[in-house]
């Protein structure tokens, strides 16, 4: 799962301990930025797939955080070396075929 | 390999990603387009594959419709709960206004509009209620880390 952090709009990437609440969302969560940068620190190439969205929204299409508006992430960097796919457009809700709303 | 959009033997990190987004178009998926950013760089190259036949079985998949759950999620729970309390308060609340008016013989006009305007308070409820219970939903939880977002 990955929402965008409410709180910077940055891109997270969830532990499967993440918390529904404001203050611990993103504690258990790393950034894409901050992943991007550690792998391709050693100057390797690094391609990154990410089968998420980054939305905030559930498939029942609730936040994540109950009473914290969604942030939509609009703009990020990329690093040298570095190449990225994600399942959506930043605005577009990813889901399993067949259930595409 | 499928994705090679010039031909050159080579698929690139360009082209399997416009590989990809043309398929999803023919495949009628327009909601959901992958995003590429970053560096292009050669994936492979050498002996490629034909590509495969994507259709009919992926058009079924992405065509199939959602499962129609008949009945609240459990995040909704709290809704059903209080539109079902809500009901039953407006019913025994209307239902003991009714009783008690008619068995008052000097019950004034007021005292009965009174009395039709909490049944029909009640009556409000009780259909809150029911169609709360019934409305279809589609199943999902409000965090699902075990999904695929």
């Amino acid at each position: 799962m990955a929402p965008a952090d409410p709180r910077s709009g940055e891109r997270v990437l969830l532990g499967v301990d993440a918390q529904a609440e404001r203050d611990a969302f993103a504690a258990r969560g790393v950034t894409v930025e901050d992943l991007e940068d550690a792998a391709s620190a050693g100057g390797a190439d690094v391609s990154l797939i990410i089968d998420a969205c980054f939305t905030g929204g559930g498939r029942d299409g609730d936040a994540l955080v109950p009473g914290v508006r969604r942030v939509i992430p609009t703009s990020w960097s990329t690093p040298s070396g570095v190449t990225e796919w994600s399942a959506t457009q930043p605005s577009q809700w990813a889901s399993p075929p067949g259930d595409v709303p | 390999m499928y994705p090679d959009g010039r031909a050159d033997g080579e698929v690139t990190a360009d082209e399997a990603h416009a590989y990809v987004q043309r398929t999803l178009r023919d495949l009628g998926v327009r909601n959901q387009q992958p995003s590429f950013t970053g560096t292009d760089r050669l994936l492979v190259s050498g002996r490629l594959e034909a590509a495969p036949d994507l259709h009919p079985s992926a058009r079924e998949l992405v065509n199939r419709p959602a499962p129609i759950e008949y009945g609240p999620r459990t995040t909704d729970m709290r809704v059903v709960v209080g539109a079902g309390a809500l009901a039953g308060v407006g019913l025994i609340t209307a239902l003991g206004r009714f009783f008690a008016v008619n068995s008052n013989p000097d019950a004034t006009p007021e005292t009965v509009q009174a009395m039709k305007t909490v049944n029909a308070i009640g009556l409000v409820s009780i259909g809150v209620g029911g169609v709360a219970a019934i409305v279809p939903t589609r199943p999902g939880a409000a965090l699902n880390i075990g999904g695929t977002f």
